[in-house]
């Protein structure tokens, strides 16, 4: 869910009381499709973890960006330079709601479209 | 119309400790940080000229002092061992200031403005940071090194918890991110990187290895040729000893975490060549915050404001900046801020270090000491890069001294990569 402003519609994740764009107070609830577009990719350990992941910036359709876990079924991480490949095409991600390994259900983001 | 301090001020002291770890170190050992702040102070009040007595106040940035030392509250207990003492029993105004690694920007900043207001003449202001070691109230005379995950929760505290830790957002990857949408726009492909980042490994180190009071002053060819390599870059290269951490980033794309302080006098311009020869004016000063994620990541919005702000009121522009002190936390944050503050054209920062110009004795000097590769006291940042610019802007630099002295410098600081504070210094000729 995301906030929308009543006045200028502008879509905000996380959720603020008050507009950043024309600092509005009354905002309502939005359900966000969930579906963007993977702008950056990195690959690495997490530290506390010692698990291998890829964290992306994407940018949801409704218009904010999202930071988190992206979901590639075969990456290979022993080949962490293979993520420029996913930096320089224009890939179509779907957010799913996912346990992470840190235990806490967070919003990943599964590639969906490579190249479109 | 431009925003402007009301009242100019001028630095007219620096200090700064030696930097290395309270558990072994041997100039910093069994120190906590009222022992750090307080050689960091005596040193900057000495370079004033003046006694402590004059201090009307003190503000201090301090980041993560209650996890490294199980303490709260250095505004109350730094005061006393300063001299800020109308009495015995009763201390002058003090505050602990806490932004992140711009804690002690944000102090230096304050300070100006309780200056600036005309409400004090003469602050001292700063950092001190325990953060690469752990000192327990139960037991004060054994600090020992961080864990791993204490040093890491001593970083991940200063991020978003819910919508970033526990989404697995960690920063470094993100920014990762700035320098791979850097390679993006400008269309450099990825050897390309790996240049960029081992030309600036070089560059911090040929400028660092000549600082007395970096915690790190080593060069890379000595790393190398201990480890076997007559090549430094094929070290830089080699998995074993620079390992990938969040790519395109390896181990020595990071800081080296130490322990330490730095302490700034302040005093109202009016006054201040009674007692230092060489004051330097603070031109200009500007602070924005952001996510340090952005759509486009090659510039971040954040450091453009910041950056228009302290330009503003110094009534300067970017082409008179003569030398810069940057927090390099992780290397991107070095390439992308030296765009968005304007030392180099949008485009052309890359190059630059690749050609090594921002060496001390080239024609673009950035961080002459070694910048976060040779010491990174976290919330002591910002007071560092002052005492470093003070000197080189006073011509007291020592082997790094940029010539000719240079007249302009700009400080740039960010806490958490998200908190931008951006100073001008000037000195008056």
């Amino acid at each position: 869910m995301g906030a929308r402003c009543d006045a200028c519609k502008h879509v905000m994740l996380p959720p603020q009381s008050v507009c950043g764009q024309c600092y509005g107070y009354d905002l309502s609830w939005i359900e966000l499709s969930g579906r963007g577009k993977l702008l950056y990719a990195s690959v690495g350990k997490h530290r506390l973890m010692g698990l291998d992941f890829i964290q992306g910036t994407v940018k949801l359709e409704e218009g904010p960006l999202v930071p988190g876990m992206v979901i590639v079924d075969d990456f290979d991480f022993s080949h962490p330079e293979k993520i420029w490949d996913y930096n320089v095409a224009n890939i179509s991600v779907l957010a799913e709601i996912v346990k992470n390994p840190l235990g806490v259900e967070s919003i990943a983001f599964r590639i969906i479209e490579p190249g479109k | 119309m431009a925003k402007t301090l009301s009242r100019s001020v001028d630095i007219i002291g620096v200090g700064l400790t030696n930097q290395g770890f309270v558990s072994n170190t041997p100039e910093v050992k069994y120190m906590t940080s009222r022992e750090l702040w307080s050689w960091a102070a005596q040193e900057a009040v000495k370079d004033a000229s003046i006694t402590a007595k004059k201090l009307d106040a003190l503000f201090v940035g301090n980041m993560i002092s209650e996890l490294s030392e199980d303490q709260y509250h250095l505004g109350n207990l730094l005061p006393q061992s300063t001299g800020l003492t109308v009495s015995e029993e009763v201390w002058k105004p003090s505050v602990r200031i806490e932004g992140a690694c711009a804690s002690s920007s944000h102090a230096i900043r304050q300070a100006a403005f309780a200056i600036a207001a005309g409400v004090y003449d003469i602050v001292i202001a700063g950092g001190v940071e325990i953060n690469n070691c752990r000192i327990r109230s139960r037991d004060p005379g054994n600090p020992r090194k961080m864990t791993n995950e204490e040093r890491l929760q001593s970083i991940y505290c200063h991020y978003d918890q819910a919508w970033e830790v526990s989404q697995l957002s960690i920063q470094d990857m993100v920014l990762a991110q700035w320098l791979i949408a850097y390679a993006k726009h400008y269309r450099l492909d990825v050897e390309t990187m790996y240049d960029w980042l081992d030309a600036r490994i070089f560059s911090n180190a040929y400028n660092g290895h000549l600082n007395p009071k970096a915690y790190w002053n080593g060069t890379i060819e000595e790393l190398a040729l201990n480890a076997g390599f007559e090549d430094p870059v094929a070290f830089l290269r080699s998995p074993d000893h620079n390992p990938v951490t969040y790519w395109p980033l390896r181990l020595f794309d990071g800081p080296r975490r130490c322990d330490g302080a730095s302490a700034v006098v302040l005093c109202a311009s009016e006054i201040s060549e009674q007692f230092h020869k060489k004051p330097i004016r603070i031109l200009g000063t500007g602070n924005a915050h952001g996510r340090s994620f952005s759509e486009k990541m090659y510039s971040q919005p954040f450091i453009v404001e910041a950056a228009r702000q302290a330009y503003e009121m110094a009534g300067v522009g970017p082409g008179d900046i003569d030398i810069v002190e940057l927090y390099d936390f992780v290397a991107p944050e070095y390439l992308i801020p030296l765009e968005d503050f304007g030392y180099f054209e949008r485009g052309e920062a890359w190059q630059a270090v690749i050609h090594q110009r921002t060496r001390f004795d080239s024609d673009k000097p950035v961080n002459t000491s070694g910048g976060a590769a040779a010491s990174s006291v976290v919330g002591s940042v910002g007071a560092v890069e002052t005492y470093y610019l003070v000197k080189q802007l006073r011509g007291e630099a020592g082997a790094n001294q940029v010539v000719p002295t240079p007249e302009i410098g700009l400080m740039y600081d960010a806490g958490a990569a998200r908190d931008c504070i951006i100073n001008i210094y000037g000195r008056l000729v």
